[in-house]
């Protein structure tokens, strides 16, 4: 008996050690999602034209590092990440304002976060992303790059990489997604996917998806782009 | 290129001093929230008023989001104009703010004649 005790102390100790370990991760996934939501809404506070530049381009990335930079302690992060997405929530509509004065200001913000030029003429936010809308060019389908959509089950927006609208008005999505091996982005999609689908957005129907880990795959890039065109019918 | 006139408070003077104690290094926004103790929005707003009088600059740092599996920031850096400009508003602002001097020194030689 005593025997059977020496081998499954340890092994239930181990087992209980992994739990803990893994509600602590869960735990701390959750309590990330609150200054990540805050800063979502002070980015709906933003004039359109600036939600790109100012929320994806400098915001995001800083809630991102506070959250998960070196020094980021469980508390720690989410008191910091809290400050810096209500704090922005408050005056958003300022820093918004400020920005407006200039147009060229702006043209030059929005061009330092989308650096890349496709063969239609439009900047977009990556080198993959330049491939699958010259790609989407090439075969005649119409597609525009991150334009907003609004639920029509679920409150809120959306910003989706690139719509493809079709001859009789009916529209896909194409999402790529870069990051997946980054627990929070993969976090991030797997809420968005959810949005998509509470608001008539269906996998592999009107919504299609490649993603990359290092290098891109080109072929999948043709295929989707295949599949969206027979899915625009 | 001569920058605007923009608006002067000693928030605005905080985070410039900032940028002034490495003129040509870029700062993250929330290094500068750090270093300044201004809050996030106040921050911004006042990143926003300098680039657009054209003080600052803004750019994407240079990396591979994928790679380095994290969004590029953005960097906020002085202009050569902006650095003149700035050294010569905080030069006035602390001869606007110093102290006075006590009354016997004010009133020199005179005044120990008293």
């Amino acid at each position: 008996m005593r025997a059977v005790e020496y081998v499954l102390g340890p092994v239930v100790a181990v087992l209980l050690a992994a739990i803990g370990e893994l509600v602590s991760a869960e735990i701390r996934a959750r309590l990330d999602r609150i200054p990540l939501a805050l800063l979502a809404m002070a980015a709906r506070r933003l004039p359109p034209e600036q939600y790109q530049a100012l929320y994806v381009g400098a915001w995001l990335p800083e809630l991102h590092h506070v959250l998960q930079g070196d020094q980021a302690t469980p508390i720690t992060r989410l008191i910091h990440g809290i400050r810096f997405a209500a704090s922005l929530w408050l005056l958003a509509p300022m820093v918004g304002r400020e920005l407006a004065g200039d147009v060229r200001d702006t043209q030059h913000l929005a061009y330092q976060a989308f650096p890349h030029r496709t063969i239609r003429g439009e900047l977009v936010r990556t080198k993959s992303e330049v491939v699958i809308a010259n790609c989407l060019h090439s075969i005649g389908l119409h597609y525009e790059y991150e334009r907003g959509l609004e639920g029509t089950a679920d409150q809120g927006r959306r910003v989706p990489d690139f719509t493809i609208i079709g001859g009789t008005g009916n529209v896909v999505l194409w999402e790529h997604l870069g990051m997946l091996d980054d627990p929070m982005y993969a976090e991030h999609w797997h809420r968005k996917l959810a949005w998509y689908a509470r608001n008539g957005f269906e996998l592999n129907k009107n919504l299609f998806v490649t993603s990359q880990i290092g290098s891109l795959d080109m072929r999948a890039v043709e295929t989707t782009a295949k599949k969206v065109q027979k899915a625009l019918g | 290129m001569p920058v605007d006139e923009v608006r002067f408070t000693t928030t605005v003077a905080r985070v410039l001093r900032e940028f002034l104690e490495m003129p040509s290094e870029p700062c993250y926004g929330f290094d500068l929230m750090r270093a300044t103790g201004l809050a996030s929005g106040t921050l911004y707003v006042i990143l926003a008023r300098l680039e657009r009088a054209g003080w600052l600059t803004s750019e994407q740092e240079d990396i591979d989001p994928v790679a380095a599996k994290r969004p590029a920031r953005r960097l906020y850096r002085l202009t050569p104009d902006g650095a003149q400009a700035a050294r010569q508003e905080l030069a006035e602002l602390s001869e606007k703010l110093r102290p006075p001097l006590p009354v016997r020194s004010r009133l020199g030689y005179q005044g120990e004649a008293l």
